[in-house]
């Protein structure tokens, strides 16, 4: 789990810029999603943040096995 | 951050649209279901609309409204020049949709938000949460 921030600025004529803050990964394109359909996109980018992926947590005892992958070595 | 996205604002829910023209604390009208209420446009023109504002309200020629067109809510008014209040209206509208909007989503999606009002009429939402 992460914890994000979501910043919506609506400028004075009406038009929204958003800014996803704290997510790694494609998990932010769920926050910003949201708000597909308020209106017509006219810019959308992803800065390098966006590409790195959520660290994963493993929780293996001593003695568990840990296998990569799946297919035939 | 990861992503940046910016958006043109388009009236598509009818809640929402009320809620802004609530927001907005001019004074509305709203057709009954399946009906449509008449604006006095310049030079005694007549159309139709979900949504009107009186000219007497917005110190224009003519009535300003939103009328549905299938998919969206198109706005309808007289287009000339120094028309401050009216542009002034339509602006703070279009505003108040996109926070009430936004607001509702992520209220739905169980996030935190707050409001925080600029000066110059500008609206800042910050939302928080956990994914």
């Amino acid at each position: 789990m992460q914890d994000f921030e979501f910043i919506v600025e609506i400028d004075v004529d009406g038009n929204v810029t958003t800014t996803v803050n704290g997510v790694k990964g494609q998990k932010c394109s769920e926050v910003a999603g949201l708000l597909a359909d308020l209106g017509q996109v006219t810019e959308d980018r992803h800065t390098p943040e966006w590409s790195e992926q959520e660290p994963i947590n493993l929780d293996l005892d001593q003695g568990d096995e840990l296998v990569v992958g799946g297919g035939l070595w | 951050m990861s992503k940046y996205m910016k958006m043109k604002t388009q009236c598509k829910i009818q809640a929402h649209l009320v809620a802004a023209l609530q927001a907005s604390g001019i004074k509305f009208e709203q057709a009954q279901a399946g009906q449509t209420l008449t604006m006095n446009g310049y030079g005694g023109v007549k159309r139709q609309a979900d949504f009107v504002i009186r000219k007497s309200e917005i110190a224009s020629y003519g009535d300003m409204g939103y009328k549905w067109n299938g998919s969206e809510f198109d706005l309808v008014a007289d287009d000339y020049a120094g028309q401050r209040k009216q542009e002034q209206v339509i602006k703070l509208i279009s505003r108040e949709y996109a926070a009430a909007f936004t607001i509702a989503q992520m209220e739905a999606a169980g996030y935190g938000w707050e409001r925080v009002d600029q000066e110059n009429g500008a609206i800042q939402l910050v939302v928080s949460g956990r994914l």
